[in-house]
């Protein structure tokens, strides 16, 4: 599947296309996170997304010009059976947690495994995600989740990168995106000299160039 | 039966009797016998079967109220589920309605057969035109009762009077073009109606409480006066199905189906879902039942207080409602969102198998808007509902509970694990575009834009997301009109017509145009004219496609593999 994508998400106008899932549970500010990176804007009247919202923004990460695919998901369990039809052929996957939220950064690991059963990326261990922690403008006082739980956390599953932001007050997000956009931009590079030659791709790419009139 | 006073019940079955013009509630024993006997046909009421917490006790008394004939095997009235009405599925109950020019072409495209129409509607007459309690046989129906059309009927109001001892129409006068003005003195509630506490105990009230400005050829051009003269008219038409003592719903549907005049909207839908008796007599005690039911439930659900709550459905729906048509002032209010939480509540922990889906939330909106503006004056998405009296607001949400639960019996598995009612509709949709636009279907195929990743939303929030309240209010008036299929199978069309409506723009567009442009569609200008020329293409496509193919039959809740595969 992820052959697929490869051929789809290379155009013309940019470089590369790099797919981008964000994850987390129901109200942790995936919406708002997302608004925030790719239109510079806070609104505290979101509705909640239902399946998946889709947007896009275009960057420069050096000298290359990517354009980030950004699916922001819904976050309520009884959606995780739509999982398949957005995650296949990503190329980084962002969990967002909520810091004065508990139980949304308890399950950050299960949103991380459901991921992995559903995208299937060709190699889980290596596959990037990047943990955010979402909301550190709420005061002090009710923060749930201290930083040092959560870097233990990103530790133990692999030294993933690990942000704190406010989508309110714009700390942090470019920053976590910018790394986001390079961890999908080297996952993406790694898929494309590594996975070309699984005999099981090869009509896939075949059919998907002939669709798109794209060499690849 | 306005006016009538008392009626007196017949022996025998007719023991749960309606005292027209008195208070219910000064008879609560008729109540309990009411709840009593209705329990006796309780197999396939949907608001038993699917509510395993109902507080209502089922002791079953076999035969004690049992409708004459074949009723054995029959729910009678508004107690049937939308699977006793699958006979009348077919029928065709909605008007002929115009077709876009450019589909004229297009072979029989809204033509019906008056005969299957009619010996289908004494089926389902049969079936379903009565309320919870009681037979359509009831010899205690009174026969007198008027079918008064036209606005000449405030003389029938004569012998009502209001709680204050003050009758209803008295300071009504004749305005120059037939209308009526109706009390406006002693509002209790800035934009509360007079009239509210008739209103509260039948809504059958609202008749007689429209409002038509004088026509003064003066000050109107002859464009307006015609305009509020087929207003007048139309109105009139439903008046007379309306006050009909047995809505004729055949008739109400076949009127309904082309949009609802806003006063007649809230009576309208109640009867269209079955959730008010279509018989007269039977209304005010069901009413009373119902929504007793309701508050009951709410009281019970919430008496421990937040920790003796489901904790996951609890925190889902109290993000959601903040988050439900902000954009809308009605929904920042705390009243608002008090009332729309506890029925989401109380629907999720009585429907454990779904439980709050999110979406739902935006569902129960038009049902509040509607209700609430039976019994206010001026613009409802601006109001403040904080200063309307309790039994107001408790008798809005309870309407608003049953008729949300009758509108979601018919779309269950849209909510239950994985959600195959909507996967079914998303295949569905792509079948069909296929057949009706294959360039088009083509092309999304081409660009690798999957039909889940853009519909998914439109079945699930039942195009919400993509229309103003407003215009989904009057798409609502058409899905209710199309019977039980409405919001399972004609929506389905409705999303094909709104989807190939955009073809042309869409073929030019890449992946992620696409997506971008299904997204947010560009109807924010989109008025009631938009709305039906969408819906009778939807009509259309129907004629032309239900049936037509295995594909696009409804198989029941059973999703094969390859239709997941989307």
């Amino acid at each position: 599947m992820s052959s697929r994508k490869k051929v789809l998400l290379k155009n013309k106008n940019s470089d590369y296309k790099l797919k981008v899932i964000i994850l987390g549970d129901s109200g942790v500010g995936k919406t708002s996170l997302m608004n925030q990176y790719v239109n510079k804007k806070f609104s505290a009247s979101y509705k909640a997304t239902i399946g998946a919202d889709f947007l896009t923004k275009e960057v420069l990460v050096d000298d290359r010009l990517v354009t980030m695919q950004i699916w922001d998901t819904a976050g309520q369990e009884r959606f995780q059976s739509l999982g398949v039809a957005f995650y296949r052929g990503a190329d980084c996957c962002v969990l967002v947690y909520d810091v004065n939220n508990q139980k949304s950064f308890e399950t950050l690991d299960s949103w991380r495994d459901e991921f992995l059963i559903q995208a299937s990326p060709r190699d889980a261990d290596s596959f990037p995600f990047v943990v955010i922690g979402n909301k550190i403008d709420v005061d002090d006082g009710k923060r749930q989740v201290p930083q040092k739980r959560a870097m233990a956390f990103c530790q133990s599953k692999g030294s993933l990168p690990y942000f704190e932001t406010s989508a309110k007050e714009a700390i942090n997000v470019e920053q976590a995106f910018e790394v986001i956009a390079r961890h999908a931009l080297a996952q993406e590079e790694a898929e494309e000299y590594s996975g070309d030659f699984g005999a099981s791709t090869i009509v896939d790419i075949g059919a998907d160039a002939d669709r798109d009139g794209c060499a690849c | 039966m306005w006016g009538g006073g008392s009626k007196k019940p017949q022996s025998g079955p007719a023991q749960e009797m309606v005292q027209v013009g008195t208070n219910p509630i000064a008879n609560p024993k008729t109540t309990t016998l009411d709840k009593d006997t209705n329990t006796d046909r309780s197999e396939s009421s949907f608001w038993r079967s699917r509510s395993p917490q109902s507080n209502v006790s089922t002791p079953h008394r076999d035969g004690a109220y049992r409708p004459p004939a074949d009723s054995q095997t029959k729910v009678v009235g508004a107690s049937y589920s939308y699977t006793d009405m699958l006979n009348f599925e077919n029928t065709p109950s909605r008007p002929r309605t115009p077709t876009h020019s450019k589909h004229k072409s297009t072979p029989s495209g809204g033509s019906h057969s008056p005969t299957t129409a009619a010996a289908s509607y004494n089926a389902f007459m049969s079936q379903t035109d009565d309320d919870w309690g009681l037979d359509l046989n009831d010899t205690s129906i009174p026969k007198e009762t008027t079918v008064t059309g036209g606005l000449g009927s405030i003389a029938s109001m004569a012998g009502v009077t209001s709680i204050e001892g003050r009758p209803l129409g008295a300071k009504g006068s004749k305005g120059a073009g037939g209308g009526y003005e109706y009390p406006l003195a002693k509002k209790r509630t800035k934009g509360l109606k007079a009239q509210f506490e008739g209103l509260v105990r039948d809504p059958g009230n609202s008749l007689h409480m429209i409002y038509h400005p004088p026509i003064n050829t003066d000050v109107h051009s002859s464009a307006e006066i015609e305009a509020m003269n087929a207003r007048i008219s139309r109105i009139n038409r439903f008046k007379t199905v309306l006050q009909s003592s047995t809505v004729d719903l055949t008739k109400l549907r076949s009127l309904a189906w082309g949009g609802i005049p806003d006063e007649l909207r809230p009576m309208a839908w109640q009867l269209l879902l079955g959730y008010l008796p279509a018989n007269s007599d039977r209304r005010v005690t069901t009413l009373e039942r119902k929504r007793k039911e309701y508050l009951d439930s709410a009281k019970q659900a919430f008496s421990r207080g937040e920790a003796g709550m489901d904790q996951t459905i609890w925190h889902q729906i109290s993000i959601d409602i903040p988050r439900t048509n902000p954009h809308i002032p009605l929904y920042g209010h705390k009243t608002t969102q008090r009332c729309l939480e506890k029925i989401l509540y109380v629907w999720a922990i009585r429907h454990p198998a779904s439980g709050y889906v999110q979406g739902i939330n935006d569902l129960v909106t038009p049902f509040w808007q509607v209700f609430l503006s039976a019994y206010i004056e001026g613009d409802v998405e601006t109001f403040d509902p904080g200063s309307l009296p309790p039994e107001v607001l408790d008798v809005v949400s309870a309407d608003c509970f049953w008729c949300l639960t009758k509108l979601l019996d018919g779309i269950q598995d849209n909510y239950i694990h994985s959600q195959p009612g909507i996967q079914r509709q998303v295949s569905q949709l792509r079948d069909l575009v296929r057949r009706i636009d294959s360039g088009l279907a083509k092309h999304l195929n081409d660009v690798q834009v999957q039909f889940i990743q853009f519909s998914f939303r439109w079945m699930n929030c039942m195009l919400m997301r993509e229309f103003s309240v407003k215009n989904v209010i009057r798409m609502w008036d058409t899905y209710m009109s199309e019977g039980n299929s409405g919001f399972s199978e004609f929506h389905l069309y409705v999303c094909a017509a709104f989807l190939v409506k955009w073809s042309a723009e869409l073929k030019k567009m890449d992946f992620q145009e696409v997506m971008m442009f299904l997204q947010s569609l560009p109807t924010k200008e989109w008025g009631e004219k938009d709305i039906g020329l969408l819906l009778s293409e939807a009509f259309m496509w129907q004629s032309l496609y239900r049936n037509s193919s295995a594909h696009l039959r409804d198989d029941g809740t059973t999703v094969h593999n390859e239709e997941l595969n989307l």
